[in-house]
């Protein structure tokens, strides 16, 4: 194996129902994944909380009725990269439209909205929006930390 | 997640262990705002053993800093490292809140 390169072509799929105690069970199978596959503890951790905040986001915000919806995630390592896609039948919203937060104004007076897409931008390399075949497919890349 | 007190020259030291995220934000602030709700002078917010946040992880800090800055109490926060850290310099944290990078320092600014 080649050390702290990750191994090229892993790959894992997990399902889950829009109920916030999914959660739990997606950073767990996350973890086994990323251990599997040699994907180093950064961007693990980068994944985590890319994970924690768009499928929160969806599981709150994207589904006007209370039926259950399955949110699918694709994890995969290409090229040196890790890549995760979420897709999920809500409402069409591109997270990456979204006015970028306040990040200067006082503590008093802060708004707390669209912080958690502001990290997820930052930490991760690469990202991308599309609407297929009514779902919303978002695509997030980091590039593993050769150890 | 868990979260513990002590008392360091006076000041109320709360340490938050293991991970604030959207599943352990609910109990953190819940657990946070009891332990504050004597209205201590100075509090003191040790992440050191902190191993991850998000940003329902932030609010709660936040939230913290705020009640506490409301009955006009001083908060400090030490020991963020790795990627709270990094997540606390992006969205702006650094700007916020007095962050120190040991609870020494953070101490002798009160």
């Amino acid at each position: 194996m080649d050390e702290g390169g990750g191994i090229i072509g892993a790959e894992m799929q997990i399902q889950l129902s829009n109920n916030l105690n999914e959660l739990a069970v997606v950073m767990a199978a996350l973890e086994d994944f990323c251990d599997g596959a040699g994907v180093d503890m950064g961007t693990a951790q980068a994944a985590e909380l890319a994970l924690d905040e768009f499928l929160s986001n969806i599981i709150s915000y994207s589904y006007l009725d209370s039926e259950e919806h399955t949110i699918t995630v694709d994890l995969a390592v290409v090229e040196r990269a890790l890549q995760i896609k979420i897709s999920d039948n809500g409402m069409p919203f591109n997270p990456f439209e979204q006015a970028e937060p306040e990040l200067e104004s006082s503590i008093e007076e802060r708004e707390i909205g669209g912080l958690g897409i502001h990290l997820v931008r930052n930490i991760m390399d690469e990202y991308s929006y599309a609407r297929l075949d009514e779902c919303n497919v978002v695509t997030l890349s980091k590039r593993l930390n050769e150890g | 997640m868990n979260i513990s007190t002590r008392s360091v020259d006076g000041i109320l030291a709360i340490d938050i262990e293991g991970k604030l995220d959207t599943q352990t934000s609910t109990p953190a602030l819940e657990e946070l705002l009891e332990h504050i709700d004597a209205r201590p002078d100075k509090v003191l917010i040790s992440l050191s053993s902190l191993e991850f946040v998000s940003s329902a992880g932030l609010r709660v800090i936040l939230r913290v800093a705020k009640q506490v800055r409301g009955y006009s109490g001083d908060l400090k926060v030490s020991g963020a490292q790795g990627v709270v850290k990094e997540v606390l310099e992006i969205s702006g944290f650094d700007s916020l809140l007095d962050l120190y990078e040991d609870e020494a320092q953070a101490v002798a600014s009160f």
